[in-house]
């Protein structure tokens, strides 16, 4: 009966030890609060780092510890309430260097057989929040440069188009000016033996002013159009990210895959990226084969039809030629071979309806040209994308075949 | 385009509502954000947004201010106003009807109160 006893307290004084280290070890700040009186029972070790302060201090501040005035009130009535919610609440406090950040709470109660407790847990997201954010910048920034890039082509092309009819203009105004200045001797010694007469509606005796005015006229808008067209080429260029940067493909893959964590979350649950070790670097734009890898891990989570279908980003070497292949495959709908003959020409999209511009891996193979690199593509309707993107090792940084 | 917006000095705050609309944004629903009560006044004479969610204790114009020149003397009733406070004390509660807030919620606030609250007002469902 006695060691009956002695088996039962060893039990008893096991789960709590237990439980105390379940609640002591927790990374999440966990307090214990009376549901009657709203002070604070107990809190643990995160707690006390979250708060820079003491147990005991937690105990004897109570809530005003977390908030105070009015906000404090409101926590007290969000507690005492009769039933304590687990939905998580937000709220702005001091952290104990004096920062400025947002906590998050969320409670539930704890039915003890003479009591009722509240076990809240609180975390500083204050991180978390500017982190979201800056993540949110640098996608705006790289929809920019999709726009600048696109805008970049359509002057390019445009300057182009308006510069060869310009020098038409412009050489052959310079040869029709020599030509009527030797003209006119002939037109004024005609003048000369029968006086003056009309050409075009102009008397002869004009002519030596109205002339090298036209002339000028011409030359100088021509010259006008140059210095337009000169000086958009100047804005696209600037707008060009250098092409010279050491790059690690497989940071530039696991920077773009974090930046579109939600986007990848809210299509699929299965994504996976495997990067090898070990892999040469590239020479040109880390900015510029972002935008690839996001273009392309786009198009493939927008192909999935459910999201148990999986996206695998891959970054391998080629050890034989000295390349790095950048993999995206893709459960997803594939395409047509119609659609695969197309799908390079600027604005060809099939998701026009839904916003797509066309122009997404127009530009992908214009920056993957401009660092000596290829695309393609391998693809079945109904069962899924192969996209290989082969990019060429920089120079004396090629791996040992 | 409908059109919400965030009216609080703390830029945290203010981030962590803009964030929690993202999928709002995402609906076509512009969000806009202020960080006092005069800059709030100018956007919503502007853009004529919605709704507002609005904080009380702001710089050069305070919450019930912003209300009071919104609802009142610009005459926008049809602009659905939700404060933000701390204030949740039944003095506050008549204060914010008297100036004419449609709706408030207390501070610490759930983030999804704010989401449903935007759902029911814009009657979008995500």
């Amino acid at each position: 009966m006695k060691k009956e006893c002695c088996r039962n307290e060893d039990a008893s004084a096991s789960a709590w030890e237990i439980f105390r280290q379940f609640f002591e070890q927790n990374e999440e700040a966990l307090v214990v609060i009376s549901h009657e009186t709203c002070s604070v029972i107990d809190a643990n070790g995160a707690a006390c780092r979250l708060f820079g302060s003491s147990r005991e201090e937690i105990i004897h501040s109570g809530l005003r510890i977390f908030c105070s005035g009015d906000e404090l009130e409101n926590l007290q009535r969000l507690i005492s309430s009769d039933v304590p919610v687990e939905r998580p609440y937000v709220m702005t406090y001091t952290r104990s260097d004096g920062a400025k950040s947002v906590l998050r709470f969320r409670s539930s109660a704890i039915r003890l057989p003479n009591s009722l407790l509240v076990y809240c847990s609180f975390r500083d997201i204050g991180d978390e929040i500017r982190l979201k954010e800056e993540n949110r910048f640098r996608r705006a920034q790289l929809i920019h440069a999709n726009k600048m890039a696109t805008l970049g082509m359509l002057v390019t092309s445009v300057a182009h188009e308006i510069n060869n009819p310009n020098n038409f203009i412009m050489h052959n105004n310079q040869l029709l000016a020599d030509v009527w200045n030797d003209a006119f001797l002939v037109l004024r010694e005609h003048y000369a033996q029968n006086g003056d007469y009309y050409l075009g509606g102009i008397p002869l005796s004009e002519f030596e002013e109205v002339i090298p005015r036209l002339v000028y006229g011409i030359s100088d808008g021509s010259k006008r159009i140059r210095n337009i067209v000169e000086g958009l080429r100047d804005f696209v260029r600037s707008d060009r990210a250098r092409l010279d940067g050491i790059v690690d493909l497989a940071v530039v893959v696991t920077e773009a895959v974090a930046l579109m964590r939600s986007e990848i979350d809210r299509h699929t649950g299965n994504c996976s990226v495997r990067c090898s070790k070990g892999l040469p670097r590239i020479r040109g734009s880390s900015q510029k084969l972002e935008q690839v890898v996001i273009n392309l891990v786009m198009n493939a989570l927008q192909s999935l039809t459910g999201r148990d279908k999986a996206v695998t980003i891959e970054v391998i070497g080629d050890a034989g030629k000295s390349e790095i292949l950048l993999v995206v495959s893709d459960e997803g709908e594939g395409m047509s071979e119609a659609v695969m003959t197309s799908i390079m020409e600027p604005f060809f999209s099939t998701k026009l309806e839904k916003g797509g511009t066309g122009l997404g891996l127009y530009i992908s193979n214009s920056i993957i040209r401009e660092h000596r690199g290829t695309i393609s593509f391998e693809s079945t309707p109904r069962l899924g994308t192969k996209v290989t993107v082969r990019l060429p090792a920089a120079p004396g940084m090629e791996m040992n075949a | 385009m409908p059109k919400v917006l965030i009216v609080d000095d703390e830029p945290l705050i203010r981030t962590l509502l803009e964030q929690s609309l993202e999928e709002f944004a995402e609906h076509g629903v512009a969000i806009l954000t202020a960080e006092n009560g005069l800059e709030a006044v100018e956007i919503i004479e502007r853009e004529r947004p919605e709704l507002v969610f609005l904080d009380v204790m702001m710089p050069k114009m305070n919450g019930f201010e912003v209300c009071d020149m919104v609802k009142k003397q610009l005459q926008m009733k049809d602009i659905c106003i939700i404060m933000l406070t701390a204030k949740g004390q039944e003095q506050d509660r008549i204060k914010a009807e008297d100036s004419g807030i449609d709706f408030y919620i207390t501070k610490p606030f759930s983030i999804r109160e704010v989401i449903e609250k935007v759902t029911e007002i814009l009657k979008i469902k995500l």
